[in-house]
């Protein structure tokens, strides 16, 4: 192994957690997340030699991490099998009420709102999150407020 | 309320991996899948050069007269080809996301069209030329009447049209599923 793969390999050690909560919220089931961990990884080793500092290696890997996961949610809701998956894993697995309503508040979020969900949920200021993805601060609020509606419009109707 | 439900959820069910297993999975799946995919591109440039060095040793095994020109036009078609790998070596290998994501998937999308265009205009005419010039050179060598060479001319125009046909539905195949995903990332960042 090169000096390059131990650095990357103990970087992703150190911020691992990261890649695992957005993984969390993008895969639907046990395979789409660990398949989705790969991808990233494939993602952020094959940007790793341009990574050059100008913002925080958390940032960048927020960044790399993110897009990879929306362009594979994307992918997967192409998927005709998409929607019937999401809804017998939602049906079948659950036992913890609380649990259900996440998954299907999770669930009715698109790709980008996936996003601003997982970076507000690490307490990552209004301006962070609006450098991170490329948005406005106020547009950051505005979505965030749009987001909990949705999660409240779920919970009511379960 | 909703957003503590779901950093509990998240919290609560993440799985660490050791060193070991982040080495491993490193090893085994990104290093594979990264290879893999450079691989299948380096067999295909591979595939080019041999065709070409093949080409230019049967035109001096024919003994054609043009053989030196014949080869060169072969080099720079290959030269060509070349850099059509460089583009999608550095589209597939290099991204560029040390902006923010959307500033990331507009430049990929705008990166993604130039080259689908230039794909699109340069692989018909530079077929089509490649047939011109093989019919210019064999107007030297043969007798043709005038109507057989109005009819090699406007063959190629089919030519062009059929072979802009094939790339676009091959850029409508393999890049239109992409390019959609882009667009639809952009819009729902807007």
């Amino acid at each position: 192994m090169s000096d390059l793969e131990r650095d990357f390999i103990a970087v992703i050690e150190k911020n691992q957690g990261l890649i695992h909560k957005i993984c969390r919220l993008y895969g639907d089931s046990e395979e789409d997340r660990n398949d989705l961990f790969q991808e990233i990884l494939l993602q952020l080793w094959k940007s790793y030699p341009s990574y050059r500092g100008k913002s925080k290696l958390s940032t960048w890997m927020y960044r790399v991490a993110l897009y990879t996961a929306m362009a594979d949610l994307k992918k997967r809701k192409r998927n005709p099998d998409f929607d019937k998956k999401n809804t017998s894993a939602s049906n079948t697995a659950d036992q913890d009420f609380d649990l259900e309503h996440v998954k299907t508040g999770i669930a009715l979020l698109n790709p980008s709102e996936r996003a601003l969900l997982t970076l507000y949920i690490d307490d990552k200021s209004y301006q962070e999150i609006a450098e991170i993805v490329g948005i406005t601060e106020n547009n950051v609020g505005v979505r965030l407020n749009r987001i909990k509606k949705k999660l409240k419009e779920s919970i009511r109707v379960l | 309320m909703e957003f503590e439900k779901i950093k509990r959820h998240v919290e609560e069910n993440r799985p660490v991996y050791s060193k070991t297993e982040l080495e491993d999975i490193f090893t085994l799946r990104t290093k594979r899948s990264l290879s893999k995919i450079n691989s299948k591109m380096f067999w295909d440039a591979l595939f080019m050069v041999f065709s070409v060095v093949i080409l230019v040793i049967a035109t001096f095994m024919i003994g054609l007269k043009d053989r030196i020109s014949i080869s060169l036009e072969l080099v720079g078609l290959s030269a060509f080809l070349f850099v059509h790998y460089r583009i999608k070596y550095h589209l597939l290998n290099k991204p560029n996301i040390d902006l923010s994501i959307k500033n990331s998937v507009k430049r990929s999308l705008k990166t993604l069209k130039t080259y689908l265009k230039l794909y699109q205009i340069l692989i018909p005419t530079g077929v089509t030329a490649l047939y011109l010039k093989i019919q210019w050179d064999l107007w030297f060598i043969m007798d043709w009447s005038t109507p057989e060479i109005t009819l090699r001319s406007t063959f190629s125009i089919l030519i062009f049209v059929l072979i802009w046909m094939v790339t676009k539905k091959l850029i409508r195949v393999m890049y239109i599923p992409q390019t959609i995903r882009l667009h639809e990332l952009i819009s729902e960042l807007d």
